[in-house]
């Protein structure tokens, strides 16, 4: 037991899925060649004026209600000041004293226990560029700036310093991720860095007040990252405590090859960032109105909807928070799970089967997926008025999987229909009996497994068309006349 | 590389200015400064919008003195008090027009600065345009000679 409390707030940034920027037209398009969506707002031409992005504060907003924060009336947006090539203006358009939301919370679920996680902020900004090293930063005899990224609208939120470990920093940011991609305002893909996050930790000796000194680590790419790099961090600063040694208040870069926390910068060195009201922007007021709009078009939240799960449907809590991790495959389940009036085994085959051919969370791959609701649908109908067993059932759907064909299209094709007429199926059985006479002497001196054999080879014999249930019972019947 | 370039191009009263706007929003000088001048432009507004509340228009000369010679000034002070006519204007947020408006008696020319109501550009065209109407200043050149 460690004598110290590890406290943790995150600040995570997450880019909002708008189609265009937010001061300017251009669109935010990932993977396109460098500098082509670009214009004088956002390369910081003189004279150049930005306009604000309606949708990204609708979409703020929107997250903002999500996670129960207060919406300000008046909003101001600021210049923050640094240097940095990648920064075309010297300044980033961002909020700073009056930020589009405050004093929100988050339920997450770590350690066995659910608990409310404060939030302090939500505000908006604009991205900045990115800066291509050709090779190793120290040795590249060049570098090259991609202004494609900057000014794609930003929302940072802001922790209260209410996290006590990694899980529940994961934890934190696993439910704000899934708030962010059912409300469909960002994609949530960390490695492509839709998604950052830093993260304030500092070391307190148990039953002390004040906090201890922080510091804030910054480049966790992946929910593995943010686990490690704090991880890392905790053992850091309780060495460093136990031998005395001071905690200096600064910036450290998670390197995941090295599995350590490095120094970037320390407080004496901390920007001064000489905010100040933007004067290229008009103070925006948000009116309740469009508050009470935005509220209206939000959908059933993760967190109602896996509860709900487990109610309407009986679904076990495990399942339920599988299937509720993107609004898409949530939608998915619900579709077959009422078209077909199975609920558990629409969940069975989408959790056993259908999430290996798409991830939970892409609801643009669940959408594309080879097999659409309808057509599990009536896989499970060819199930359940037995023309198909539950193992051919499965070859079906690698076959759907590939062709994209119905399960009826598929078993029609390939005469897959399960045999149960007593007459083919009898002389099948007839032929096995025939064949393993050894066995059935086994069975009949009181083997009872080597009827299970027998099945088997019935099974094998018929290309496991024939229907179990019927070939077991003729079995019964006709060993004894052996 | 950095200090060279953000140095080069600029001239003494430009990285005056730079470093004016830089220390105004330091850490511990916003208030002190920047927020009190903010302050003092409110003032300023308020001072406008009382008057406008009895008049239409204000006039008043565009600048202090007429032209003076190159390199005459070189004190900051005495340079930023040469706009102290027109800067008011900005700070309030105002339009205002400058016209010919007569000449010294050794023949420079001097500027007649009319300021209106906030949006109120219109009016303070047709004044201006009205005043043209009836004078001939702006038809007049100064004489070309030191």
């Amino acid at each position: 037991m460690s004598a110290y409390q590890t406290i943790i707030g995150l600040e995570v940034h997450a880019q909002l899925a708008t189609r265009t920027k937010m001061f300017c037209g251009c669109r935010p398009s990932f993977g396109a060649e460098p500098n082509t969506q670009t214009c004088p707002v956002c390369q910081g031409m003189p004279g150049s004026l930005p306009v604000i992005n309606r949708r990204a504060i609708e979409y703020g907003i929107m997250t903002a209600l999500a996670i129960g924060c207060r919406v300000n009336v008046h909003n101001r947006f600021a210049r923050k000041h640094y240097y940095y090539p990648d920064m075309p203006k010297n300044y980033q358009i961002s909020q700073y004293e009056e930020p589009l939301a405050e004093h929100g919370h988050l339920l997450i679920e770590a350690g066995g226990g659910a608990r409310d996680v404060g939030i302090q902020r939500l505000h908006l900004e604009e991205d900045v560029g990115k800066l291509l090293h050709e090779g190793a930063l120290e040795t590249a005899p060049s570098s090259e700036v991609d202004f494609n990224r900057a000014g794609v609208p930003l929302m940072e939120i802001v922790s209260k310093p209410d996290l006590r470990s990694p899980d529940e920093a994961a934890a934190y940011l696993k439910a704000l991720r899934a708030i962010l991609i059912y409300l469909r305002v960002c994609d949530g893909n960390m490695e492509e860095g839709s998604l950052r996050c830093d993260a304030n930790i500092s070391l307190r000796p148990i039953g002390q007040a004040e906090y201890g000194t922080k510091v804030e680590i910054k480049n966790m790419n992946s929910f593995r990252n943010v686990r490690d790099a704090l991880d890392h961090e905790i053992r850091r600063q309780t060495r460093a405590l136990e031998t005395g040694e001071r905690i200096v208040q600064e910036t450290r870069l998670w390197d995941p090859d090295r599995a350590v926390t490095v120094s970037m910068r320390s407080k004496e060195f901390a920007h001064d960032y000489r905010y100040f009201p933007e004067p290229d922007l008009p103070p925006l007021d948000v009116q309740p109105a469009w508050i009470e709009e935005m509220r209206e078009r939000l959908p059933e939240l993760p967190g109602a909807r896996r509860a709900r799960f487990q109610a309407e449907y009986a679904l076990s809590a495990y399942d339920a928070d599988i299937l509720t991790q993107g609004r898409g495959l949530a939608d998915y389940f619900e579709e077959a799970a009422r078209g077909s009036g199975k609920p558990k085994a629409v969940a069975n085959w989408v959790l056993n089967e259908l999430l290996r051919e798409v991830p939970a969370d892409d609801d643009r791959a669940v959408a594309a997926s080879p097999i659409p609701p309808a057509h599990l649908v009536g896989l499970l109908r060819l199930m359940d008025d037995g023309t198909i067993s539950g193992k051919i059932a499965k070859d079906v759907f690698e076959k759907m999987v590939r062709s994209r064909d119905t399960a009826e299209a598929i078993v029609r094709r390939e005469g897959l229909t399960q045999v149960a007429d007593e007459g083919a199926l009898g002389a099948a059985v007839d032929a096995v009996l025939a064949a393993h006479a050894k066995v059935v002497e086994d069975y009949k001196a009181g083997k009872k497994a080597a009827l299970g054999f027998l099945v088997g080879q019935v099974m094998k014999s018929t290309q496991g068309k024939a229907n179990p249930g019927v070939v077991n019972r003729l079995l019964m019947e006709k060993l004894p006349k052996v | 590389m950095y200090s060279k370039t953000r140095a080069a191009g600029f001239g003494t009263e430009v990285k005056r200015r730079v470093m004016l706007g830089t220390y105004v929003l330091s850490a511990g000088y916003y208030d002190a400064y920047y927020g009190q001048a903010q302050k003092v432009r409110t003032l300023v507004r308020r001072d406008f919008q009382q008057a406008f509340e009895r008049v239409d228009l204000i006039v008043a000369p565009t600048t202090p003195g007429v032209a003076f010679k190159m390199g005459e000034k070189e004190d900051p002070i005495q340079m930023y008090l040469n706009d102290i006519f027109t800067i008011p204007v900005n700070l309030a947020g105002l339009p205002g027009v400058s016209i010919p408006g007569g000449f010294t008696q050794t023949g420079l020319p001097i500027g007649l600065q009319l300021i209106g109501r906030a949006f109120d550009e219109a009016r303070l065209l047709r004044a201006a345009h009205a005043y043209q109407q009836v004078t001939t200043w702006h038809q007049r050149k100064p004489p070309l000679t030191a």
